[in-house]
């Protein structure tokens, strides 16, 4: 792989790589401060994952998605440091899940849902920190990055029945959490 | 009369409100939904989530800042010599450092060469991106490492005799975290100590490695790793004072407060 590299760059391409590399760091930055939900954190988990991706560019071979390459070693990345924190890896509350599974008598009216749609940016970002990291990942990498959900398949090496239903999880709490953060009760009631 | 259950629905849920169903299968989860009011409400929600991703994904998303870039630029390789031959070397030391992280985390053998290797390799790489925790306060680092790796560093401050300056600690990626990184400033140049718990007994030794001096020893069941640049027996003095000052503070500091 390392020679298959290095014969593959041969040319200069070692410039062409980091350059391309680095073109996706505010999209990376992004993902990662959704993840992380902190600065610090986000900015430590960019850094290890380009460290990582120079590290192991023989691996990447030329002409594939760089960026999901790229996406893909900063959910790796991210998830050891969950891991060495000790910290349960995909959290994902049950109770929560369950309650927008089934719940959905509660679900607002249309005033309500006009409302939410009229949040704030600041609103917005709580409200989707709020959502469990898996889901609000899921919805992160389709809604914000635009990737395929064979792409998030392959990223999170979930099966794409997983990466949809997340995803749709996920959109529905984001909702369920504007409502009860009361963004959608404003004025009305 | 319905084509579709509810749960056939659910999980086609996400495809259609993203409209990439084939026109066929959207008109059998619409028939669904016109028939079913959970769906629909369940949809509905979705479409809202979706909406609001959409109007704010552009704005929650955050420009890197530009010391974030530039320590990501000084992480890239050294630009590539005549014939890619500086190109060569770094992919060479990066197998090596993969391998040795894969013998280091797998605990099957920890002789001294590999550790002195991995801990230039890892000294190299990560002395330009600076401490992930930045603090000159050893008592505080070693209290911010026990609540976060589970186990007690002793981090020296380096200022009993061996005239470094404390900068922070870094994790070690390939080792997963079970290798401490500890960053000084000595002059003008960076040093890192390294700290390996259960690593090889070494009494003391002293190499040069990919143009770097590092000096090893073993104290208190922990393998310490001195790495920089230069002048070796100053860096095997600097060596001493730590060793020095590490004895010194027998009595554990990163379980009380």
């Amino acid at each position: 792989m390392v020679f298959g590299r290095r014969e593959r760059f041969a040319a200069g391409g070692q410039d062409d790589f980091e350059r391309e590399a680095l073109a996706w760091i505010d999209g990376l930055y992004g993902a990662a401060l959704r993840l992380t939900r902190n600065q610090p954190d986000a900015e430590d988990l960019v850094q290890d994952t380009y460290v990582k991706a120079f590290k192991s560019a023989g691996k990447f071979a030329r002409g594939t998605n760089l960026r999901a390459w790229l996406f893909t070693i900063l959910h790796n990345q991210f998830l050891n440091d969950r891991r060495r924190a000790k910290a349960n890896p995909v959290d994902v509350d049950s109770d929560i899940v369950e309650r927008v599974g089934s719940d959905v008598s509660s679900m607002g009216d249309t005033a309500e849902d006009a409302l939410i749609q009229r949040a704030s940016d600041d609103q917005v970002r709580a409200a989707l920190d709020a959502v469990p990291e898996a889901f609000r990942q899921a919805v992160w990498l389709r809604d914000a990055e635009g990737f395929s959900y064979a792409e998030i398949a392959e990223m999170l090496k979930v099966p794409a029945g997983t990466v949809m239903s997340r995803i749709s999880r996920g959109r529905r709490l984001l909702a369920a959490q504007l409502r009860e953060t009361g963004v959608g009760t404003v004025g009305q009631k | 009369m319905m084509g579709m259950n509810c749960r056939d629905v659910e999980a086609q849920l996400t495809p259609f409100v993203d409209g990439e169903l084939t026109e066929g299968a959207s008109s059998l989860v619409a028939e669904h939904l016109a028939a079913c009011g959970c769906c629909r409400q369940m949809a509905q929600q979705e479409r809202i989530g979706r909406t609001v991703m959409q109007q704010h994904a552009a704005r929650l998303g955050a420009c890197a800042p530009a010391s974030l870039r530039a320590a990501v630029r000084r992480a890239a390789p050294a630009p590539r010599g005549l014939f890619g031959l500086r190109w060569v070397a770094a992919s060479a030391a990066a197998t090596v450092a993969v391998a040795i992280g894969l013998v280091l985390v797998a605990g099957v053998i920890r002789p001294i060469p590999v550790f002195a290797a991995q801990a230039t390799l890892d000294h190299l790489k990560c002395k330009h991106i600076g401490p992930s925790e930045a603090s000159s306060d050893a008592r505080a680092l070693e209290v911010a490492w026990r609540a976060w790796q589970g186990w007690d560093l002793k981090v020296p401050t380096g200022q009993q005799g061996a005239g470094l300056k404390l900068l922070g600690y870094r994790r070690c990626m390939v080792t997963e975290g079970r290798l401490a990184h500890l960053l000084y400033q000595r002059g003008t140049e960076i040093v890192s100590l390294f700290v390996l718990p259960d690593g090889p007994q070494v009494t003391h030794a002293e190499l040069e490695m990919f143009g770097q001096e590092e000096v090893l020893w073993t104290s208190h069941g922990m393998t310490y790793a001195l790495v920089g640049r230069g002048d070796r027996a100053a860096l095997s003095a600097a060596a001493s004072a730590l060793e020095h000052e590490l004895k010194a503070e027998a009595v554990p500091a990163g379980s009380g407060h």
